[in-house]
C-alpha cells in the first residue's frame, strides 16, 4: 500500500457555522445529551514500510546494549546523525529513544508515553523451536510488505475477512454512539482496511479538504444561491425507492459535514499549532474531528492516519531520524491539542507497522523482519513502562527466528489491540469477533491502562 | 473470515442502548397495513435462538400483525387502535435476555409527485395534485396551513387556498396529509409564488399560461414541461445493466433489434483484444482499461469480465508489474461468456494468482506443517462456495435448530491446500508471469486426501490433483446460486429476490443442454429475467453504482469516453475504487455488506461515504466543464436545446431516461433561470448527476 498526496484539493475553511437543519441528519438531539460524560477516541498511526523498531527504542543496560553493538555495527546509535535520550522503565530497565522522537519523549518521564516491546502478527504463542520446526501455524506471508500491511490492519493472520480491527471495535461500541449518525470510523489516508468495519464505514476525510463541492458558486450571488437551493431540493425529493434514498442521504450528510468542517475551522480554532508535514495535517484533521464531537453526539470514534518511508534498506540513520521526528511532532501537537480541550485521558494514540527488520544490517539499512516495538501516548495510558518482553538481542538467540535478528513476536497484535479495545468499551465476550484469535493468548489485556 | 463479517453485520443500530451481550432488534420502523418487514435479532448468546411475539402475544394475531419464527413481521389488514406495536425477540435459554423494536403500522403511504400548476400571483391558488394512495381524508397543506381539499380520486386531488404578497418570490412546500389513525404525510413540491396577480384559471388542470415577462427582481422560472416520457427507458435499463452504461446510439439499437437479438449480437461481437504488457508501465495499463470499459464496442462482454473481476480478484497492490495482472484480464475476458468451470482452472494455473495467493512455489509440508492455505481458503470462500450452505434459490439453509451450517472447517482447507502443492513458475524461474504455471511433481504433497465428500486418491500427480479437486468443488450445489447472487449483485439488483436467484442458478446448473457453468447462458437469464426487465421499480430494487460505472455511465451518456491516455487513477483511488488495484481478495466492498441502518444488502455503499460523494461528484464537474486529456465528451444535443424546458428534457432523457419527477424539473428550471446563460447546461448535468436517481441504477 502506498500514500499519495500530490493531488489533494487544498480547500481553506471558510467560516460559517452550522445550520440545525444541515445537522439534522448527522446527531439528534438524544445523542447531544450523551456526548458530554462519555467520549473515547483511538488514532492508529501507521508506519508504512516496516519501522525498524531496534533502533527507536534501544536497550542501556551494559550486556544488551554491549550485544546490540556488536550485532548492529555501523547501524548502532548513537553515530553521527542520530542521538539517543536515555529513559527508564518504571519496572527498572534502562532503555533510551531515537532523538528523532525528542518532542514526545518529555512525556515518558510525565507517565504519558509507553513502549510495547516486540509486537507483531502471530497465529499462536510461538518460540523459536516451534518455528523452525513448522510444528504450529505462523501468519502467511511473513516478511511481504503488500500481505503484512494488510494482515496487520485486518488483525488476521491470513489478511482475510475485508475489514479491519479499528473498524471492528468501532462495530463492537457502535451501540454506544446512539442515534447519531456522523461517521464513527476515518481514515485521513486514503480507504483504509484498518477502520473499515462489517457495519461502520470507513469514511475518508483528506486533510484541508473540507468536503466543498466543484460547481456550487457562481456569481452574482443570487446564482450560487439558487444551485445550492437546487441541490437540497434535488436531494430532499422522496423517490419511493429504499436504495435512492440512502444515496441521496450520503450526499446529505456530505452538506452537513461539511458545514460542520467550515465551523470547526472557523469558530475559536484550536491554539495548538500542528505541523505542516502530511502526518501533521493528517492529525489536525482529527483534532476537528475531536472538537466536533460535542456537536455530533458521537462517544466513540477511531482514526487511521499513516506515513510512508520507513522501507529502509540503505541510509537508515538519517532517513529514519527524520521519518520519526514528523511522527513524534505529529503525536505531540495531537496529544497537546487533546490537553487544550481537555480530553487528553480520552484519547489514545498508538503506532503500528508492516514488520520489524533484522538486528543484523543490511549495509547501511535493514531487511524486513517479524516483530518490533510501537509506542502509546495518551492521557489514559499508564507511561512510562516498556510493556511485553524485551527480546535478546542476539542472532541466532532465543527470540530470532532465523540467524539475522527476525524476532519472533511475544506480544500478538491480537493481545496488543484487544488492550485498546477494552479501554475503548468492547467487552470481554465480543473480543473473539474483534479478534479471532485472542484466546489463543494467555492474556487479553497488556496492562497499558493499569 | 466472512462468518465474522457477518456476525458483525448483523450487530446492529438501536435507538436503545443495547451492548453486545444482549440481543439486539433491528430495525424499527413504519409498515402499511398488508405490508412485510424483517426484523433480524443479533444474538450473541448460545444457543441463539429466539421466540418472537408483537405486543407480547407470541407470534402475533390478526390485529397487531404477525411474527414468523424467522422474525418477518406482517402487519395487520387495519391500523390497530395503537398504531405502534412492539416486536420482541427473546432468548429461548435466558428470561432476562430480550429487546424489542417499535413497528408504526400506518395506511398506505401517500406520495405527491406532482402539482399543477406549480407557480401562481398573489390570490386565489387553486392546484390539481397527482400521487398515489389519496384518500377522502386527504388534506393539500401549504407550510402549516391546509387548503380547501376536494378528492378526486386515488391518484388526484385538487385545492384551493390563497397566496399572499408576503410568499411573493417565494417557494412554498406543498404536502398531503391522510389524517386519520395510521396516517401518513407526503413529501414536499414546491409552489412559487410570483408578483403577478394572475386571476385563477376555471379550471385548475389547464396549465398556467406564461406570465407576461415583467420587470420584477425575481424572475419567473419558466414553466419546465412535462417532459419526453419514458419511452427509452426500458433500453436504457438493460444497457445499464448489461454495459458501462447506455449511450444515444445504443439505445437505438436496443430498440431495434429488441432484447434477445441484441445480446444475441453481444456476444456475437469479436473479442476486444487486451494489448500484452510488452513495454507498458502500471499507471498506463490501469488507464488503458478504465479507457477500455468506458468505449470498447464488445460491451457486455467488457460488464460481465468486470463482474467476475470483482468475484475472482486479483490487485494490483500485490501484482504490481503489468505482465502480473494483464494474463488475468486476458483469462476473464476470454471466459466471460464461456463455462465457469473453465475459467477456474485457468485462473487456478494462472501464474498471475500462483503470486497472489501463493499457488507457485507452494511446496509440500514436511512433517507436522501444513501447505499455504491462500488458495484453498479463498477458492471455497470467494470464488465459488462461499461460508454457508445455500438453498437453490440463494437463502442460507438452515439446521434443525434453525442455524444456518457452515461449508467447511479448517480441517478441510488444509486437505483443499495439499491439492495445491508443487506449482512453480515456467523456465525453473523464481518469478516468471510469461506463461501459466507448471507442475513439479516432486514438490506435490501426494498423499491421499478428503473433503466435500470427494476422494483424491494416493499417487496423484499435481495436474490430476488439481483438475480432480476443480471438479469436486464445482460440483458442490452452492456453486450455483452464489455465483448467480453474485452475479445479479453486479448487474441488476443488491437484493435479488429468491426466486430471480433460484430461476438464475437453475440455468447455471442446466443451460437445457445439461451442462452446468455456462455464463452466456447465465448472463442471459440475468438479463432477460422478469425482475431485471420490470421497469416498474420495486421500492428495494436497484443498485448503487460502484465509482467506475457512475463515473463511465455518465460520459457514456453525454456520448462520450474515457480517453486511453487519461490520468485518472490518483483519483479514482481517492474515491475508493484505484482501477485493478482492490486492498485484498475481498474486493474493493463487501458483497454482504448491509446499508447502515437497513437490512438491505448494499455492497457499493460500502466505499460511499460523504467524502466519496463529494469527490465522485467533483470529478463529475471536471468531466462536463474541463474534459481536458482525461475524457471526451459531447454537449451539443444539450447546448443546443434553446429553452430550459427543453434542456432539462434532454438531461432527463440521457440520465434519467424520462423518470425525472415534476418537482425536480421544477427545481432545476429555478435554480438555470437563476443562472448565465452558458452555465445552464453543465449545470443541469451536474445537478441531476449528484441526484440518487443517477447514482442509482433502478
Amino acid at each position: 500500500m502506498t500514500t499519495h498526496h500530490s493531488r489533494r484539493t487544498f480547500l481553506r475553511a471558510l467560516g460559517s457555522t452550522a445550520s440545525a437543519a444541515a445537522l439534522s441528519r448527522l446527531c439528534t438531539t438524544t445523542a447531544l445529551a450523551q456526548s458530554a460524560s462519555d467520549y473515547k477516541a483511538l488514532v492508529c498511526v501507521f508506519l508504512f514500510g516496516g519501522n525498524d523498531s531496534h533502533n527507536m527504542l534501544v536497550p542501556q543496560d551494559t550486556a544488551n546494549f554491549a550485544a546490540y553493538r556488536a550485532i548492529r555495527k555501523g547501524l548502532a546509535l548513537p553515530d553521527n546523525n542520530t542521538k539517543l535520550l536515555p529513559i527508564l522503565a518504571r519496572s527498572g530497565g534502562l532503555f533510551a529513544l531515537n532523538d528523532g522522537l525528542k518532542t514526545i519523549a518529555p512525556l515518558w518521564g510525565q507517565g504519558q508515553l509507553a513502549a510495547v516491546a516486540n509486537v507483531g502478527m502471530l497465529v499462536q504463542p510461538t518460540t523459536r523451536e516451534q518455528y523452525l520446526a513448522k510444528t504450529i501455524p505462523v501468519p502467511t506471508n511473513l516478511f511481504s510488505h503488500a500481505d503484512q500491511v494488510i494482515e496487520k490492519q485486518a488483525g488476521d493472520p491470513n489478511g482475510s475477512g475485508g475489514t479491519g480491527w479499528g473498524g471492528r471495535i468501532a462495530d463492537a461500541v457502535q451501540s454506544r454512539n446512539g442515534a447519531a449518525t456522523f461517521p464513527t470510523a476515518f481514515s485521513m489516508s486514503g480507504n483504509a482496511l484498518f477502520s473499515t468495519g462489517g457495519v461502520i464505514q470507513s469514511a475518508t476525510l483528506y486533510p484541508g479538504f473540507d468536503l466543498s463541492a466543484s460547481g456550487m458558486n457562481a456569481w452574482p450571488a443570487s446564482a450560487s444561491a439558487a444551485r445550492v437551493q437546487a441541490l437540497q431540493e434535488v436531494l430532499g425529493f422522496d423517490s419511493g425507492l429504499t436504495m435512492v434514498q440512502a444515496a441521496n442521504n450520503v450526499r446529505k450528510d456530505a452538506l452537513a459535514l461539511n458545514q460542520l468542517l467550515k465551523s470547526a475551522g472557523a469558530a475559536s480554532p484550536l491554539t495548538t499549532k500542528f505541523p505542516g508535514t502530511n502526518l501533521g495535517r493528517q492529525m489536525e484533521q482529527v483534532a476537528q474531528v475531536l472538537k466536533l464531537r460535542g456537536a455530533t453526539g458521537m462517544s466513540r470514534q477511531v482514526f487511521f492516519c499513516s506515513l510512508g518511508g520507513f522501507d529502509t534498506h540503505s541510509n537508515q540513520s538519517w532517513q529514519q531520524w527524520d521519518l520519526l521526528g514528523q511522527v513524534s511532532d505529529a503525536m505531540r501537537a495531537l496529544y497537546d491539542a487533546t490537553i487544550e480541550m481537555g480530553i487528553a485521558d480520552r484519547v489514545t494514540t498508538f503506532t503500528d507497522t508492516d514488520f520489524g527488520r533484522t538486528l543484523e544490517p543490511s549495509g547501511s539499512g535493514s531487511d524486513h523482519g517479524w516483530g518490533g516495538h510501537q509506542l502509546v501516548l495518551g492521557g489514559a495510558v499508564q507511561g512510562g513502562e516498556v510493556y511485553g518482553k524485551f527480546p535478546t538481542p542476539a542472532l541466532g538467540g532465543p527470540d530470532d527466528a532465523n540467524t539475522r535478528g527476525v524476532l519472533i513476536p511475544t506480544t500478538s497484535l491480537d493481545q496488543y489491540g484487544a488492550t485498546f479495545a477494552k479501554w475503548f468499551g468492547v467487552p470481554a465476550s465480543g473480543m473473539a469477533q474483534v479478534f479471532p484469535n485472542i484466546g489463543n493468548f494467555p492474556t487479553a489485556d497488556i496492562g497499558l491502562f493499569g | 473470515m466472512m462468518a465474522r463479517l457477518f456476525l458483525a453485520v448483523a450487530m446492529c443500530f438501536t435507538a436503545t442502548a443495547a451492548y453486545a451481550d444482549n440481543i439486539t432488534v433491528y430495525s424499527a420502523g413504519s409498515v402499511a397495513i398488508g405490508e412485510t418487514r424483517q426484523l433480524t435479532a443479533y444474538v450473541p448468546l448460545s444457543p441463539n435462538t429466539v421466540t418472537w411475539t408483537v405486543n407480547d402475544i407470541p407470534g402475533g394475531n390478526e390485529a397487531v400483525g404477525t411474527v414468523s419464527a424467522k422474525g418477518l413481521y406482517k402487519a395487520p389488514m387495519a391500523v390497530p387502535t395503537n398504531a405502534a406495536v412492539s416486536v420482541k425477540a427473546a432468548s429461548t435459554a435466558y428470561a432476562e435476555k430480550f429487546n424489542a423494536v417499535t413497528i408504526t403500522v400506518t395506511q398506505p403511504p401517500v406520495q405527491l409527485w406532482s402539482i399543477s400548476p406549480s407557480s401562481g400571483g398573489v390570490g386565489t391558488l387553486k392546484i390539481s395534485l397527482n400521487g398515489s394512495n389519496f384518500t377522502k381524508d386527504s388534506v393539500v397543506k401549504v407550510g402549516d396551513v391546509a387548503l380547501a381539499t376536494t378528492y378526486v380520486s386515488p391518484t388526484s386531488l385538487k385545492a384551493v387556498g390563497t397566496a399572499t404578497a408576503e410568499q411573493v418570490g417565494k417557494s412554498l412546500g406543498v404536502k398531503v396529509v391522510n389524517a386519520g389513525l395510521g396516517g401518513t404525510v407526503s413529501g414536499s413540491v414546491t409552489y412559487k409564488v410570483t408578483s403577478v396577480t394572475t386571476p385563477p384559471p376555471s379550471d385548475p388542470t389547464t396549465p398556467t399560461p406564461a406570465p407576461t415577462p415583467t420587470p420584477t427582481p425575481t424572475p419567473t422560472p419558466p414553466d419546465p414541461g412535462t417532459g419526453l416520457g419514458t419511452g427509452n427507458l426500458g433500453a436504457a435499463r438493460l444497457l445499464e445493466q448489461a454495459t458501462f452504461g447506455p449511450t444515444p446510439d445504443s439505445i437505438a439499437r436496443v430498440q431495434q433489434l429488441g432484447v434477445t437479438a441484441w445480446l444475441d449480437e453481444q456476444f456475437n461481437k469479436p473479442e476486444t483484444p487486451i494489448a500484452d504488457p510488452g513495454a507498458m508501465n502500471s499507471g498506463t495499463v490501469k488507464a488503458q482499461y478504465l479507457s477500455r470499459l468506458s468505449m470498447a464496442d464488445d460491451q457486455l462482454r467488457q460488464r460481465v469480465a468486470y463482474a467476475l473481476g470483482q468475484v475472482i480478484v486479483i490487485s494490483m497492490n500485490k501484482n504490481i508489474y503489468p505482465n502480473e495482472i494483464i494474463p488475468y484480464l486476458q483469462i476473464l475476458s476470454r471466459n466471460a461468456f464461456g463455462n465457469y468451470r473453465t475459467l477456474l482452472g485457468d485462473i487456478s494455473t494462472s501464474a498471475q494468482m500462483g503470486k497472489y495467493l501463493d499457488i507457485a512455489h507452494n511446496t509440500k509440508p514436511g512433517p507436522g506443517g501444513a501447505a499455504n492455505e491462500n488458495y484453498a481458503r479463498e477458492l471455497i470462500q470467494l470464488f465459488t462456495i462461499g461460508l454457508m450452505q445455500l438453498n437453490a434459490d440463494g437463502s442460507p439453509a438452515l439446521d434443525s435448530n434453525g442455524k444456518t451450517v457452515a461449508t467447511y472447517d479448517q480441517a478441510m482447507i488444509q486437505q483443499v491446500a495439499l491439492v495445491f502443492t508443487g506449482w512453480t513458475y515456467v523456465n525453473n524461474a523464481w518469478e516468471d508471469f510469461s506463461g501459466p504455471m507448471v507442475p513439479r511433481d516432486a514438490n506435490h504433497d501426494t498423499r491421499a486426501k478428503a473433503f466435500l465428500g470427494c476422494s483424491l486418491a494416493a499417487g496423484q500427480t499435481t495436474t490430476a490433483d488439481l483438475n480432480a479437486a476443480l471438479d469436486c468443488i464445482f460440483a458442490h450445489p452452492n456453486v450455483a446460486p452464489f455465483i448467480a447472487t453474485r452475479l445479479i449483485r453486479t448487474l441488476v439488483t443488491s437484493n435479488p429476490s429468491p426466486a430471480y436467484v433460484a430461476r438464475v442458478a437453475a440455468v447455471f446448473n442446466n443451460n437445457g443442454a445439461g451442462v452446468k457453468g455456462d455464463l452466456k447462458a447465465t448472463v442471459r437469464a440475468i438479463l432477460t429475467d422478469a425482475d431485471a426487465r420490470n421497469d416498474q421499480a420495486p421500492t428495494n430494487s436497484g443498485r448503487l453504482r460502484d465509482p467506475t460505472l457512475h463515473l463511465t455511465a455518465l460520459v457514456r451518456a453525454l456520448n462520450g469516453n474515457i480517453k486511453p491516455a487519461n490520468q485518472l487513477s490518483w483519483q479514482m483511488s481517492q474515491i475508493g475504487e484505484e482501477p485493478l488495484t482492490p486492498p485484498s481478495v475481498f474486493g474493493f466492498f463487501s458483497p454482504g455488506y448491509r446499508i447502515p441502518r437497513s437490512t438491505l444488502v448494499g455492497p457499493e455503499f460500502q466505499i460511499y461515504s460523504p467524502t466519496d460523494a463529494v469527490l465522485r461528484g467533483n470529478l463529475f464537474w471536471q468531466a462536463i466543464t474541463n474534459p481536458s486529456s482525461d475524457f471526451t465528451v459531447d454537449l451539443s444535443s444539450f447546448t443546443s436545446a434553446g429553452s430550459v424546458g427543453v434542456l432539462i428534457d434532454r438531461v432527463d432523457q440521457a440520465l434519467l431516461y424520462g423518470r425525472m419527477p415534476q418537482a425536480m424539473r421544477q427545481s432545476l428550471a429555478t435554480s438555470l433561470a437563476a443562472q448565465d446563460a452558458a452555465s445552464r447546461v453543465p449545470l443541469a448535468l451536474y445537478l441531476t448527476a449528484l441526484s440518487g436517481l443517477h447514482a442509482v441504477q433502478y
